[in-house]
């Protein structure tokens, strides 16, 4: 493999933060149908972005290693095949809540599809662990790698919390003046 | 060698505009904030001298 199997400590983070983004993006959805307060939507919508964008980023990295490993770009295997699912569900939200205008039915619309969604998570999981396929299961590794790897998890987890806790802000922020607007044009 | 720069450089690139990104937004609020707080002291402006006026 040479230099191609550093691909992991890329690969490994951003396909972990696509799993907990969804999580987090699931949690929210429930808080809101909860409680319905708004700010449990803007943790949403955070999570969201960020969780479609590494879920993305696991399906290119984990394509630029399989080309050197396998030989081939892509394989219908069953955890590229519910990862890609996870991507495809993460776009479908973002698309839908995109084209919702009313803050609390875009809340809760995007809440019972991440909802439904969130049933790929465990599919993706351990879809190497069910079903056989070329996906490696849990390779052996030196211990300095596995040193590197967990500095790399540690260290893209609090940057993308840290990332999405200013979009929330953000997205608050967003709100509030989309109210005021509203209220000065009433 | 060049398979995982590669990757690299797509996650480098990709939290890059997802960062700019946030920034564009974070200055469209900025200004759209400022036109809100204008807007309210020119209203509080009128109606000092409304009530002075008066």
């Amino acid at each position: 493999m040479g230099h191609a199997q550093r691909i992991v400590y890329v690969h490994v983070p951003v396909a972990w933060l696509g799993l907990l983004g969804f999580l987090v993006m699931a949690g929210s959805g429930v808080a809101y149908l909860a409680r319905r307060d708004l700010k449990w939507d803007h943790w949403f919508q955070a999570a969201a972005e960020l969780g479609w964008m590494c879920s993305g980023l696991t399906l290119v990295t984990g394509s630029l290693w399989a080309h050197e490993a396998w030989g081939t770009w892509w394989e219908w295997d069953p955890r590229l095949t519910t990862a890609f699912i996870l991507w495809a569900v993460y776009s479908g939200i973002l698309m839908v809540r995109s084209g919702l205008e009313e803050p609390h039915r875009r809340a809760r619309v995007g809440a019972v599809l991440a909802v439904l969604g969130g049933l790929d998570v465990p599919l993706v999981v351990m879809a190497t662990r069910w079903f056989r396929g070329l996906h490696p299961v849990a390779p052996e590794m030196a211990p300095l790698m596995r040193i590197t790897l967990a500095i790399s998890v540690v260290g893209f987890s609090v940057f993308f919390v840290w990332l999405a806790g200013r979009r929330r802000v953000q997205l608050g922020l967003e709100s509030l003046a989309a109210e005021f607007q509203r209220r000065v044009e009433g | 060698m060049g398979t995982f720069v590669a990757g690299y450089l797509i996650v480098l690139l990709a939290v890059v505009f997802y960062v700019a990104r946030l920034g564009r937004q974070q200055r469209r609020l900025q200004k759209q904030l400022e036109t809100f707080q204008a807007a309210w002291l020119a209203q509080e402006d009128q109606n000092e001298s409304r009530s002075r006026a008066a």
